[in-house]
């Protein structure tokens, strides 16, 4: 795990007992115009983009997954999606 | 007498007028369409109401019978008769439902009234038709006659589906289907309503425009899918679209940097708007600024209420160019280490102290805006157990200035009693988070236009809200980076709108089996939403620059010149006069 890339908020809720590891909802942050091997990483991990991957993707994905994608050279933040209220 | 067709209310009146006869009426003449007569008056009592039937259905038979169905065509109609003729309006097939006019109409008028907008429709002619209200929201009641067969889809995120191109998760529904969603809060329906609802007793701001519903489960990766899904459609369909999001939360750096507020701007454009709430932080102590000097400790206090959720959660950023320890004291005296910023490894670090435990998140700088970010969670022991709350601090030690200055804001704990920050280490501003603080959006203050009314069993209800001011609990700007926010003030406080039948409601705020009263700068904003649906009827291309220019232009802080910004008022509140 790169931590570097990954947000207070996203490290706090790795280090919690009580986030289901499995789906923890994200924003990635990811470099411009990627191409055709990116795509096929992201499918594999669920993520699945029938026009340009924007560059900031939304994701529920497992540790492990978030692990995998801040080692990735093409990723710049993994940051944990947070609950929001009705004002 | 078919009482499934008569509105509650009414149902009230025959009672009191068959127990008390004319005495039974009066308590009614001041607030539904009773019209009464004299003591001796051989005319019997009367009743104005609105009739909803068949558009094509004639009613000229019935005026023999001084039952007066005052147009020729429409669903929805009004009508003046005897209020002993009432079973046998009810009887009529062609009539499905009768509800009393009300005298609340007036009042719950005076929100569009304080800003011209009547003024400004009557000349204009506008509604929001060919545009797109987008709501990210609790859902809608589809049932709803406001939104009678305008609604063009709901992705309900939280029903079993294939999902939708933005998110892989939830159902897309249209047509007969979109009575699978429901709005159990009530929330969504009534910002709905306020934005576009279209009913006699009261009307959205643009009632001819039509809506894209996506009910959230407000995660804000999933308000980002959301919003994402409403421009596609629209586009899809070749309309100008204006999203309102009545939500926020404080778990980000107040800058407008976070995703969600990055989307927004990446997805806003010519005919693709956004408008947001500024939040109802205005009278809580949820932010705290302090200057920290080189080899200087400063201290942030914070209590944690004995009843709610027992924890606290505080969210804090300072500049990149500075090196600040953070540590935090518990009540008895107990300190955490000093912890710097962990550019190595997992920066998390648990402390268990005697009166808790501590974690600290002392993250490298985020890359959207170069900053810092820390994270504190607190877990009291025992909190329920001890005789008074307990004040804990937040230490700053500065080893390396450059700036100095540090924010930092209390989570918000939804429903429940939430921690705060106590005497000199409450600061009364920057307490406008994601997404009102999308530099794209149109940030949206509550302005008070009424703190009375009547409630569906005929008491006159009050809050104690200042008449014709800013709201109280509308939160305050700039943005942590200084950009001036909020934009714009709008009616916001009570706002009388659509009331989602499956909502569950203290009937004190019921103000009819259809309407309810609300207040918040989330009814403020749908206020603004609809403005813009009626500014994209009439230019399909106006951008977010524009649409602010506009609405700039045309507002205004009572007993200031045009163009002053406050943090509370934004540039004040709109007026659409002259627009």
């Amino acid at each position: 795990m790169n931590y570097n890339k990954v947000d207070a908020a996203l490290a706090a809720a790795l280090k919690s007992e009580e986030t289901d590891k499995n789906f923890i909802p994200v924003f990635v942050g990811v470099n411009k115009g990627l191409g055709q091997n990116e795509k096929e990483y992201l499918q594999k991990l669920g993520l699945i983009f029938n026009k340009d991957i924007p560059e900031i993707i939304t994701a529920t994905i497992s540790q492990q997954a978030i692990s995998e994608l801040s080692d990735q050279s093409w990723v710049r933040y993994l940051k944990l999606s947070t609950r929001l209220k009705p004002k | 007498m078919k009482f499934e067709k008569i509105d509650p209310s009414l149902t009230v009146v025959l009672k009191n007028f068959k127990l008390e006869g004319l005495n039974g009426l009066k308590k009614h003449m001041n607030s539904l369409g009773v019209v009464s007569s004299a003591e001796n008056s051989p005319k019997p009592p009367r009743l104005v109401s609105f009739v909803y039937c068949d558009s094509n259905a004639k009613f000229d038979n019935l005026v023999t019978r001084n039952i007066i169905v005052n147009q020729k065509k429409g669903k929805i109609r009004t009508a003046f008769f005897p209020l002993d003729t009432l079973d046998e309006v009810s009887e009529d097939d062609r009539i499905k439902r009768i509800i009393p006019a009300q005298y609340l109409k007036m009042k719950m008028d005076i929100a569009p009234g304080k800003v011209n907008l009547p003024t400004f429709v009557n000349s204009t002619g506008l509604g929001g038709n060919g545009v797109i209200i987008g709501i990210v929201d609790s859902g809608i009641d589809p049932n709803h006659a406001s939104f009678d067969g305008r609604i063009l889809k709901i992705w309900d995120q939280g029903l079993s589906g294939p999902g939708v191109d933005e998110g892989h998760y939830g159902l897309e529904l249209s047509g007969n289907m979109l009575t699978a969603s429901r709005d159990v809060h009530g929330h969504g329906t009534h910002v709905a309503g306020m934005a576009g609802g279209m009913q006699p007793k009261f009307g959205g701001v643009a009632p001819k425009s039509e809506f894209l519903i996506v009910k959230t489960d407000f995660q804000n990766a999933h308000i980002a899918d959301g919003i994402r899904y409403i421009f596609r459609v629209a586009s899809d369909i070749g309309k100008p679209a204006v999203v309102n999001l009545s939500l926020g939360g404080h778990f980000d750096a107040h800058d407008g940097t976070d995703p969600l507020s990055q989307i927004i701007s990446s997805e806003v454009g010519p005919g693709r708007i956004v408008c947001c709430a500024a939040g109802n932080e205005g009278t809580d102590n949820i932010h705290s600024q302090k200057q920290v000097a080189k080899n200087q400790v400063r201290s942030i206090r914070f209590m944690i209420p004995k009843q709610g959720p027992q924890w606290a959660a505080l969210n804090g950023w300072y500049s990149g160019t500075d090196k600040i320890k953070i540590s935090v004291k518990s009540p008895t005296g107990f300190n955490t280490p000093y912890q710097k910023v962990i550019t190595n490894g997992d920066p998390t670090r648990v402390y268990d102290l005697p009166d808790g435990k501590v974690t600290i998140v002392t993250s490298p700088p985020d890359p959207s805006n170069g900053d810092h970010n820390f994270i504190v969670f607190v877990e009291p022991h025992n909190l329920s157990s001890l005789p008074v709350e307990q004040t804990w601090k937040i230490l700053l030690r500065g080893e390396l200035i450059n700036n100095g200055r540090v924010d930092i804001w209390i989570l918000d704990n939804l429903d429940q009693q939430e921690s705060f920050f106590t005497g000199t280490s409450v600061s009364d501003s920057v307490k406008i988070g994601s997404p009102g603080s999308a530099s794209e959006a149109v940030t949206v203050a509550s302005y008070t236009t009424k703190n009375k009314w009547i409630d569906i069993d005929g008491v006159q209800r009050s809050i104690a809200f200042t008449l014709d001011s800013i709201s109280d609990f509308s939160s305050e700007g700039p943005l942590r980076n200084e950009i001036p926010k909020p934009d714009i003030a709008a009616p916001g406080a009570y706002i009388c709108s659509s009331l989602s039948a499956d909502s569950e409601l203290d009937r004190r705020f019921m103000v009819s089996q259809s309407l309810r009263m609300m207040a918040g700068t989330s009814m403020a904003t749908p206020f603004i939403t609809g403005i813009v649906a009626l500014l994209l009827e009439r230019d399909n291309n106006l951008d977010p620059n524009s649409v602010k220019s506009i609405l700039r232009a045309n507002a205004r802080i009572p007993g200031h010149p045009q163009n002053t910004f406050d943090t509370k008022w934004g540039h004040g509140l709109i007026d659409m006069s002259q627009v």
